[in-house]
């Protein structure tokens, strides 16, 4: 059995390694023709066992050449071009080429990803979140539920009670006073907020010290919050006016 | 019915009247839906809450529900089955009102046709599920001694399940119903000190060779004894949860083992047992662990096939893909089995696939990951139910597993989606006319079609 690595083929290797480094700072004509032939030293470590050792130095094969876009210095933009042409013309004719593999890539990745676009668009037309257990009729996939589902209503269970909350201890937490004002600043009524009248008053004294001491803004929700907001989507849209679109069941 | 003997004709009639002998309805689920933003009041409920009324066709027709005034025709007659839930039988605006029952009256009927028993939950998916209806996990008559004994295997308890409470929930079960018990508590206490007292003296009387002493009463123990105990009891918080859960019959609950293990590294000579219940981890029923939708105690029965005898398998259902993976703000598939949003199998299964998991995009489930607008009807898939609990919150909790293939296939056959059998017959005759073309000939010859040509104008 022969060594695995031949003397020749490394002193091969660590002399085109070599020229690979020296070529890299030079772009004149000459060094580039130099490395155009050369091909990596990565690649020529791989090719290390193969049976000939010259075929990878002296002799590039056509496909090879096609597919460098330095061999010929417009080829770059022919073969892009070629590409897009081709690609249209399957666009046109309505079917990919059956030998070509790359260019039908290409266009079952756009319809590809044209199909998940339909697919999220009809999917945030469901916004309904269902959970394990939940039952559902043939009314609850119809359109009039899910744009139910859509709206934003009013909470039916005191929150504050729910989660065992003391209001007034809550004057520092800005995400919860943010909760419970609008975007101009004002507290929301019960009627929006949910809670039962002791808890409501309550509520609306921690917002007013909170104001008053200066740890919330009076005319907006706390600049943290809006930075969040910032990032949500959609808000143009919405309905204007303090209570937006809001939407009692 | 409620015609008793004893009363008047006429108390008889109105007891019998559709009037008097409608339930009140159950109260509403307590799932935390109603505290969210986004909602509808009339998405149907996890259960039912009101009696579902029907009516023959007959009288159907003209509007007789059996109520005080006749329904009207335009909105009762439209279905096909007559199925009405009644809110109000007389309102002060003078109307009966009542909207369609037939969501949980069809649900109720599709569950029942998949045949599934309700089974205890289980921890590790291992072992066979075992029926609540068996001996040693059906259990509702119990005295207070056999209350601590089956406290493992019984469902029922008369003190809430603390990990489903939320806080302000907690706190409202501590003010209404705990804080008034404290001398109760300490009775209990000290009625239990006494009982173990009593024990340790008669193992040592019994070590000694000795007759037993006077057992030890509660009044017997001193002021000075007792605190010293409490204080022992409060460094010992899994034997004071004991006392209390048994005080105050609470639900069982599943602690993070792996924080006990840590006391007891720290505590060599004490054992910590922890609570078997089935119903530990994720809360006991609200209801009867079956709720009452089946009676079945096993489903390890043989299905028959008309043509291909005796299946190894029930037939699997046709299950539909409520919400794709790929949506908004949603990581699992929600898949409807009959009606009710399932669980996923765990583990790497078809139905929770990953890109990089052994399952590629061929063997994917199409419409199980991106939604897919142009199947009629919406996307479904072939599942084996498999076992069905009820949740804590009253929730029926339907795990499945995937199908397997010829299941599935003569399932489709049997529902008229694809033909099987008739494939195989006609390719079997073809393989014999084609060994055998004289046997054929006949036949062939005179389901020969006569080919017409410019000439003789296919004469």
């Amino acid at each position: 059995m022969p060594p695995r690595l031949s003397l020749l083929d490394a002193a091969r290797q660590s002399v085109s390694l070599i020229r690979t480094q020296a070529c890299q700072f030079s772009q004149t004509a000459s060094s580039l023709a130099i490395r155009r032939d050369l091909r990596s030293s990565t690649a020529r470590l791989m090719d290390l066992d193969s049976s000939s050792p010259s075929s990878s130095s002296s002799s590039t094969s056509p496909q090879q050449q096609q597919q460098s876009p330095r061999s010929q210095p417009t080829s770059a933009a022919e073969n892009v071009f070629t590409i897009f042409q081709r690609d249209r013309n399957n666009r046109r004719n309505g079917g990919g080429v059956a030998g070509e593999q790359r260019v039908g890539g290409a266009s079952s990745t756009a319809s590809e990803l044209r199909s998940k676009n339909t697919a999220e668009e009809y999917m945030r037309q469901m916004p309904r979140r269902f959970n394990i257990g939940d039952l559902y009729a043939p009314h609850d996939l119809s359109p009039v539920e899910a744009a139910k589902h859509r709206k934003i209503t009013t909470v039916q269970r005191d929150l504050v009670d729910l989660l065992g909350l003391r209001p007034q201890d809550m004057y520092r937490n800005f995400s919860f006073i943010s909760e419970f004002i609008t975007p101009h600043g004002r507290i929301k009524k019960s009627y929006y907020t949910g809670l039962r009248p002791v808890n409501q008053r309550k509520l609306a004294k921690a917002i007013r010290r909170a104001v008053g001491q200066g740890l919330h803004p009076s005319v907006h929700k706390h600049p943290e919050i809006l930075m969040r907001q910032r990032n949500v989507a959609g808000a143009q849209t919405m309905a204007t006016g303090s209570l937006g679109n809001h939407y009692k069941v | 019915m409620a015609t008793a003997k004893n009363v008047s004709p006429g108390a008889a009639l109105l007891r019998s009247s559709r009037m008097f002998s409608m339930p009140a309805p159950i109260s509403a689920p307590s799932d935390l839906s109603m505290a969210t933003k986004h909602k509808s009041a009339t998405a149907t409920t996890p259960f039912p809450t009101h009696l579902t009324v029907t009516t023959p066709q007959a009288s159907r027709l003209v509007g007789d529900w059996g109520f005080k005034r006749p329904f009207p025709l335009k909105t009762t007659t439209k279905s096909t089955l007559p199925l009405v839930r009644v809110r109000k039988v007389d309102s002060i605006e003078h109307v009966t009102d009542f909207r369609s029952a037939s969501d949980h009256a069809i649900t109720l009927k599709k569950f029942q046709e998949m045949n599934l028993d309700f089974t205890v939950p289980q921890k590790d998916d291992q072992r066979p599920p075992k029926s609540v209806f068996e001996e040693d996990a059906d259990v509702t008559a119990l005295t207070p001694e056999e209350r601590v004994k089956k406290e493992n295997i019984r469902w029922r308890f008369n003190g809430p399940w603390l990990a489903g409470m939320t806080d302000g929930e907690f706190n409202e079960y501590l003010s209404s119903t705990v804080r008034g018990k404290r001398t109760e508590f300490r009775a209990y206490l000290k009625a239990q000190l006494a009982a173990d007292m009593t024990n340790e003296q008669n193992q040592q009387a019994q070590e000694r060779a000795e007759e037993a002493p006077v057992p030890v009463q509660s009044s017997d123990i001193s002021e000075t004894a007792f605190t010293e105990h409490l204080r022992q009891l409060r460094q010992d918080p899994v034997m004071l949860f004991q006392h209390v859960s048994r005080f105050l019959d609470l639900a069982p609950l599943a602690p993070e083992e792996a924080a006990f293990n840590r006391l007891g590294a720290l505590r060599p000579n004490k054992r910590y047992t922890f609570s078997d219940s089935p119903y530990a981890a994720n809360g006991p029923p609200i209801t009867h662990p079956s709720a009452g939708l089946s009676y079945l105690r096993t489903k390890n029965y043989l299905d028959n096939h008309p043509i291909y005898g005796p299946q190894q398998r029930h037939p699997p259902v046709k299950a539909r893909i409520v919400t794709p993976k790929n949506s908004a703000a949603n990581y699992v598939a929600k898949i409807g089995v009959a009606g009710f949003i399932s669980k996923i199998p765990e583990g790497e299964t078809s139905f929770n696939f990953k890109a990089g998991g052994m399952y590629n995009k061929n063997s994917a489930i199409p419409g199980l990951n991106d939604f897919q607008p142009d199947v009629v009807g919406g996307s479904k898939v072939y599942v084996e139910p498999q076992k069905v609990t009820i949740s804590s919150t009253g929730k029926v909790v339907l795990g499945f597993g995937a199908t397997d293939p010829s299941a599935a296939v003569v399932q489709k056959e049997m529902v008229g989606e694809g033909v099987v059998f008739e494939d195989a017959v006609k390719e079997t005759n073809e393989a014999l006319s084609a060994q055998r073309p004289m046997l054929q000939r006949p036949w062939a010859a005179r389901s020969r079609s006569i080919m017409g040509s410019s000439k003789t104008y296919g004469l």
